[in-house]
């Protein structure tokens, strides 16, 4: 007995010890290297061997990690789009990726070229998919100002199925109220009220308060 | 009858080989798993539950089926049971045919056990259970009725390393099958045609039973898929244990 717990504690420490001396463990080396090298969409759909969505799902965590942990770090988000990408390569209907990826590209990235092109695809694999649309109204609006795009993005979200009616409405405040920072905070509202995505939601909280103190003092009322 | 003793008793073994601990492994991976990994999937915790719990639910049974399968002949010859066994009115077609069926026993308790499993925690996540989940579910079975067969028919005459091994290679290229037949199509006129038509005639189509897809999308399978992957799932397991009984019939034993 004694024996077999030495034999343990031994055990315990030879394994701290390898642990204490892996290359992996240098934070330096770990974080993005493993990213670096991510193969495409079309070669992990083979390697998956039919298990695509749980592949997908594994992902989509390693985009949060990879969010969280440069929100804490350089808050560059240079290899974001190309995981987004991959992952819906995996599974074309999973939404979230395409949505919370144009979200951060845009609104930490500064990437909006790379946010469409996401947005696009998402529209692209799933047309009857209302929240793609509303998401493509918002990123046109909020970093393209462009109103008609916009408003033609809300009105077609507006038609889709289970499209909640404020859809309807924000398509005909874009076209009254272009470049109005109250119809950006009427979205920006909307996304605070109504996303899943705890990240989204606390964003768009962050901006509606900050867009309402720059109406406050431009001497504007908020609506 | 004999058939039925026959697979009473390799039931009754793979239950003494704890077999049905692998059950304990996917409740980790679904309760464990999902419970841990839920707060990180920001709002998506079922869909990660749900995905890894349905591709768990595959793997872990290819891995039961392998280990329990693949050394099941060998251990009665190593044993020399199998002398004590065939010496009784028995036909080596019976004696395959009761292994098939008292492995594909297991496997079915445990299938049934992993499936209550999800469904209990997707419900308790939810309050409801999705049909497409528990049918996604239904059709990994057809995997392992396939899967049980393969390995019955290996272990009766390779060694168990082997039979594992060459299981575990049919399952993966059974993914990629339908893959030859369109690789097939690029070289059309070759030989390499012909070679790729008949590798995908005799490797299981296993993407027939993958409704993972479906059920991420909440979508039911059509009536003619049900009948369809049913007919194929038993014909095919049918005919590869037919071989097996063929090859086991005509091995000799000392």
């Amino acid at each position: 007995m004694r024996g077999a717990l030495l034999a343990l504690l031994a055990a315990v420490l030879v394994g701290a010890a390898a642990n204490g001396l892996s290359p992996q463990s240098d934070a330096t080396l770990a974080g993005d290297r493993d990213l670096i090298y991510y193969p495409s969409g079309r070669f992990l759909k083979q390697a998956a061997l039919g298990y695509d969505e749980a592949a997908a799902s594994i992902l989509w965590l390693r985009i949060i990690q990879y969010y969280g942990e440069h929100t804490r770090g350089d808050r560059t988000f240079g290899l974001l789009y190309h995981m987004c990408d991959v992952t819906t390569d995996l599974d074309p209907q999973f939404e979230e990726p395409y949505i919370f990826g144009s979200f951060v590209l845009i609104s930490d990235g500064r990437q909006p070229g790379p946010a469409m092109d996401l947005l696009h695809k998402g529209r692209r694999m799933n047309p009857e998919s209302w929240r793609l649309f509303f998401e493509s109204g918002f990123v046109e609006y909020i970093a393209w100002q462009d109103t008609p795009k916009a408003a033609r993005y809300f009105t077609r979200a507006s038609r889709m199925p289970g499209a909640p009616e404020y859809t309807d409405q924000f398509a005909a405040w874009v076209s009254l109220r272009a470049g109005d920072v109250r119809t950006s905070i009427v979205l920006w509202k909307e996304l605070a009220e109504h996303s899943q995505n705890a990240v989204i939601r606390k964003k768009a909280e962050q901006k509606v308060v900050e867009l309402s103190a720059k109406l406050e003092a431009s001497g504007s009322n908020t609506p | 009858m004999r058939t039925l003793a026959i697979a009473q008793n390799t039931f009754r073994e793979a239950r003494r080989d704890r077999a049905q601990w692998v059950f304990l492994l996917y409740a980790a991976i679904v309760v464990g798993g999902g419970t841990a990994l839920t707060p990180l999937a920001m709002g998506e915790g079922y869909r990660v539950t749900r995905d890894l719990g349905l591709a768990a639910m595959s793997l872990i049974g290819m891995m039961l089926i392998v280990m329990v399968g693949s050394g099941m002949v060998q251990k009665e010859i190593d044993r020399a049971t199998i002398l004590t066994v065939l010496a009784k009115p028995l036909r080596r077609g019976e004696f395959v045919i009761g292994k098939y069926l008292g492995l594909l026993a297991m496997v079915a308790l445990v299938f049934v056990c992993m499936t209550a499993l999800l469904a209990l925690v997707l419900f308790g996540r939810e309050g409801r259970i999705d049909p497409a989940v528990l049918w996604a579910a239904a059709f990994t079975f057809g995997e392992f009725i396939i899967l049980t067969a393969i390995v019955v028919a290996f272990s009766t005459f390779v060694s168990p390393i082997l039979s594992g091994v060459f299981t575990v290679s049919v399952f993966i290229m059974g993914h990629f099958s339908a893959d030859l037949l369109r690789f097939a199509g690029r070289v059309e006129g070759t030989l390499l045609a012909w070679v790729a038509r008949g590798a995908y005639m005799v490797l299981p189509h296993m993407e027939v039973f993958n409704l993972r897809a479906e059920a991420a999308a909440g979508l039911l399978p059509a009536r003619d898929m049900i009948l369809g992957s049913s007919a194929y799932g038993l014909l095919y397991a049918v005919s590869v244990v037919l071989v097996a009984s063929a090859i086991f019939s005509v091995r000799e034993f000392r």
